[in-house]
């Protein structure tokens, strides 16, 4: 019984109830003869005590951290590949992972090996006063800048992945350490609300999408614009484009202004389509007064459509790593496989902005003038900015280089030679990197059990100290002791 | 000839070795300065004050009849306790007190109130509540509480000093305090308490707060009492500190009585000086001791204020005078919350369908942040008073009697004056006169 009540502790308490961990910990202590335990029994149930062991805690899952930031490597390296005969060869289910990653690879190679000239021209001519763009310089030569500028920035807008989304939508979700995502208790009326809108628009758009749709099948291929429409007609993302002004400047905190508007928005559209159109012999032609308009939200639906499409992966993925089944959470799953609400989400992906080397001549262009000397320099009014985006270029380099060097050693290890070009390569250096950022960002450390596993040994008895921890009992009492004199002082100074 | 207030005060005396209570205590003070309070209110009057000040809206219909039927306060007050309106309604104003009604710096205002409202719900100790806000940690979509540092985090010290200990540091930020006794020392060290303080922006959204015991070094902080930290997690320390304060109890115990009487007994609440005394110390130090006494527990703590002839005092007294409202002779006028002003209005039209536009009701009400972009000035915006009209004129609004009329939005009946100005004139023209009075706007 005393040992199912051991497994317990650890097992079925809450984690983040550290009170209620400490307190069930604090009677499992088996105080023997020893006095100073006895104390540090009676401490660990007061507030002063809690602090204190907390403060311990704290530190232990510090520690723990820190070995889980410095182990993250190998770690990434051992989940996918096994050790034979020296040589990492790829673990059995992996296969889906190492199709997607050469596949990746090779697309940001050929976007990589576009810009790369254009950097390297401006770096090659940029003068070497004032210090700003020698500074930029030192940068720009740097062989890690380019990729460095690709992978961190450019590559989500021609490609994005989930995080894309998550920057508009993350605030409603919390991870969990399986890597899945939940909405917690606290983000639920939000996320309802969130709901309320998307479904208003779904169904909005699917509403005009039919009515829509059947007229647009009756229309002459009179010319391009009519042709397009007809193709549109019937998509409920052309729909969602004719409706999203409705949502403009609308407020999630108070969402039904919003939603009434889109609603009367759809009614108006069902309304005045008879006028929009004119029957001739040939079938159905729009009229004069609705070319601009009809020729503008064609432009903006073939502009949602690329970033639809480009969304409708990452959309997809997130779906998938929604945890749970209830009504919301499906909801979401519904909402984020739909063309409309993934074009709601406005999200900064496709078009001009996502062609890198359209990107780095804006940037160029925006940042430097070429001279009659053919030098390059930096625009006096972005000099701060500049300097504030690049800040220490040779230490940057260095950081770079130290973390491509600790990759490249597995990498060298690699069995798989299209996996060996991957790994010991930036871009691998940069794979291992996000997905180690990630993984680490929603690990939790169990300080309390490191701190007793340390200090305590654990019996059928219970918990009973370590000989070697009496001098840590001794000091953290003397802690309880200094907090609790502190506390005394409890009024203002006069 | 024995005067009232000595009267009042031989009661509350005798006996001798009763400690006198909050009533006692007030009669002392006003026989000591010759002060007549006002005589207490009706029992419709202290439902609806009761109603407004724990649930956040006036009572309906059916519950005044009932409460008139059998007027029990106690019970009544602990029925209204065990509401799930109560700690709805005080997460909101909690929410608004520590947070405003804007969300600043990454922080989920709602995921702040959804984690109070818990608190209330469960009854959580006072101190307990504020140490786990001072000393937060965690990913602000899980952990409600990180929001109030997130929202807070340009400089968390001024805030807290304010909401916890009701002391105003503002000043000694730049320079020592011209009027009160702290220095910018004191602000330092105070403010050193933050600055293990990390804040980290998650990859999936949301930020993550904690405090990285590699920045707690240099010299150490010191609360305004003088005490310092002992472990490296300076602001778990701070929390201690602050909740076992005498400061904390004087703040708890004023903050509950400013909420139901209107007016602090130091006040503003949030400015205990040296030149701000508390007007009736004898009170403020029973109701903190009475904070300590019962472990900070909210809801014995309004039982108490509740119970109290103090808690009864009439709004009217034929002598408006500050120095009266200090003494707490009568009954302060308290606007109404946007919040109470809604939930009073569908409670009293019965009209639950209005529910969906609280949201945007409150919005209207606060007004639009001034970040806002204004150049676009002579666009219409909506004001309160369009938004109560729209709720007022609905067709749906109640066809009752005059009285059923003047019960549902006063909760009293007309006056034989009132009836005669109300005499030929439609019900919606007389629900939209008394939901737009003074006395339906002011909790009394």
């Amino acid at each position: 019984m005393r040992l199912l009540s051991l497994a317990l502790l650890f097992a079925l308490v809450p984690q983040d109830d550290l009170d209620g961990r400490l307190d069930a910990f604090g009677k499992q202590i088996v105080p023997g003869s020893d006095p100073a335990v006895a104390r540090f029994q009676k401490a660990v149930a007061t507030r002063p005590g809690k602090i204190v062991l907390r403060d311990r805690i704290e530190k232990s899952a510090e520690t723990l951290r820190k070995e889980s930031e410095r182990d993250a490597v190998p770690e990434y390296f051992k989940a996918r590949f096994e050790e034979v005969g020296g040589a990492l060869k790829l673990r059995k289910g992996q296969e889906e992972f190492r199709r997607l990653l050469i596949e990746d690879y090779k697309t940001s190679k050929v976007e990589i090996d576009r810009i790369r000239p254009m950097v390297k021209e401006v770096a090659d001519n940029m003068a070497d006063t004032p210090e700003i763009n020698a500074k930029l310089k030192r940068y720009l030569s740097h062989p890690a800048t380019v990729d460095a500028l690709y992978l961190r920035d450019l590559r989500q807008r021609s490609r994005p992945d989930i995080y894309v989304i998550l920057k508009k939508l993350g605030e409603l979700f919390a991870q969990g350490e399986d890597g899945k995502f939940y909405i917690p208790d606290a983000r639920q009326d939000l996320a309802e609300k969130f709901c309320k809108v998307a479904g208003a628009m779904m169904d909005a758009s699917k509403d005009v999408s039919a009515q829509l749709g059947t007229v647009c099948e009756k229309l002459a291929a009179f010319d391009d614009l009519h042709q397009r429409l007809k193709k549109a007609g019937s998509d409920p993302l052309f729909a969602c484009m004719l409706l999203k002004k409705s949502l403009d400047n609308a407020d999630i905190n108070d969402i039904e202004p919003a939603i009434q508007k889109l609603r009367g928005s759809s009614d108006e559209l069902a309304r005045k389509l008879p006028e929009v159109f004119e029957e001739t012999p040939k079938g159905k032609v729009l009229v004069e007064k609705a070319y601009d308009g009809v020729a503008k939200a064609l432009d903006s639906y073939d502009r949602a459509r690329v970033k639809v499409g480009l969304l409708r992966d990452p959309g997809r993925q997130l779906a998938s790593r929604m945890r749970g089944s209830d009504a919301r959470t499906e909801m979401f799953r519904k909402m984020l496989q739909s063309d409309a609400v993934l074009a709601l989400l406005d999200v900064n992906v496709g078009g001009e902005e996502a062609d890198p080397a359209k990107v780095i001549a804006a940037q160029i262009k925006k940042a430097l003038s070429k001279d009659a000397d053919g030098k390059y320099r930096v625009l006096p009014e972005v000099a701060e900015e500049v300097n504030g985006e690049i800040k220490d270029p040779v230490r940057t380099a260095e950081k770079e280089d130290r973390g491509l060097k600790i990759v490249s050693m597995w990498g060298e290890k690699l069995e798989d030679a299209e996996l060996r070009e991957i790994f010991t390569s930036r871009y691998g250096k940069f794979e291992v990197e996000r997905t180690m950022k990630e993984a680490l960002s929603i690990r939790s450390y169990d300080g309390l059990k490191s701190w007793i596993e340390k200090h305590f040994d654990k019996s059928g008895s219970g918990f009973a100290l370590k000989a070697a921890s009496k001098g840590e009992i001794e000091t953290i009492l003397a802690e309880v002791d200094r907090l609790e004199k502190e506390s005394k002082k409890n009024d203002l100074k006069d | 000839m024995i005067s009232r207030t000595s009267l009042v005060l031989a009661l509350a005396l005798c006996g001798g070795a009763a400690e006198p209570g909050i009533d006692g205590l007030l009669a002392r003070k006003w026989e000591e300065t010759g002060v007549r309070p006002a005589p207490l209110c009706d029992d419709a009057e202290f439902l609806r004050r009761a109603s407004l000040d724990l649930i956040g809206r006036v009572p309906r219909i059916d519950e005044l009849k009932a409460f008139l039927a059998k007027p029990d306060r106690a019970a009544k007050i602990d029925e209204l306790l065990a509401s799930p309106d109560f700690p709805r309604f005080w997460s909101e104003t909690w929410t608004a007190m520590l947070n405003g009604y804007a969300s600043a710096f990454n922080s989920q205002r709602d995921g702040l109130r959804f984690w109070l409202e818990k608190k209330f719900r469960d009854n959580a100790p006072f101190d307990k509540i504020a140490a786990e806000l001072v000393a937060a940690s965690g990913i602000s979509s899980v952990e409600g509480s990180v929001n109030f540092i997130l929202h807070n985090s340009v400089d968390p010290a001024i805030k807290i000093s304010r909401t916890f200990l009701g002391i105003r540091l503002d000043c000694a930020r730049c320079h020592d305090h011209p009027f009160d006794r702290w220095t910018q020392k004191d602000y330092e060290e105070m403010a050193r308490f933050f600055v293990p303080l990390q804040k980290e922006d998650l990859p999936a959204g949301n930020s993550r707060v904690r405090d990285n015991p590699d920045r707690a070094g240099g010299p150490k902080p010191r609360f305004l009492t003088g005490a310092q930290p002992v472990t490296s997690r300076w602001r778990e320390d701070l929390a201690y500190f602050i909740t076992t304060s005498k400061p904390f109890s004087r703040t708890f115990a004023n903050r509950l009585w400013y909420h139901f009487m209107g007016r602090g007994i130091v006040d503003p609440p949030d400015d205990f000086s040296l030149k701000n005394k508390p007007s009736v110390p004898a009170l403020l130090d029973f109701l903190a001791e009475e904070a300590v006494r019962t472990n900070f527990d909210v809801r014995a703590m309004i039982r108490k204020i509740c119970a109290s002839d103090a808690y009864r005092r009439s709004s009217r007294h034929d002598a408006r005078d500050p120095r009266l409202e200090a003494l707490f002779a009568y009954r302060m006028l308290k606007p109404m919350t946007p919040e109470q002003l809604f939930d009073s209005l569908v409670a009293a039209l019965d009209a639950g369908e209005f529910r969906k536009r609280r949201d945007s009701f409150i919005r209207t009400f606060v007004g639009r942040s001034f970040g806002e972009d204004f150049s676009n000035v002579w666009r219409y915006r909506e004001t309160v008073q369009d938004v109560m009209t729209k709720l007022t004129l609905d067709p749906k609004t109640p066809d009752g009697s005059l009285d059923e009329l003047y019960l549902r939005l006063l909760s009293r009946a007309p006056n034989a004056r009132e009836r005669d100005l109300c005499r030929g004139r439609a019900p919606a023209e007389i629900v939209f006169a008394l939901a737009n009075s003074n006395e339906f706007f002011f909790n009394h």
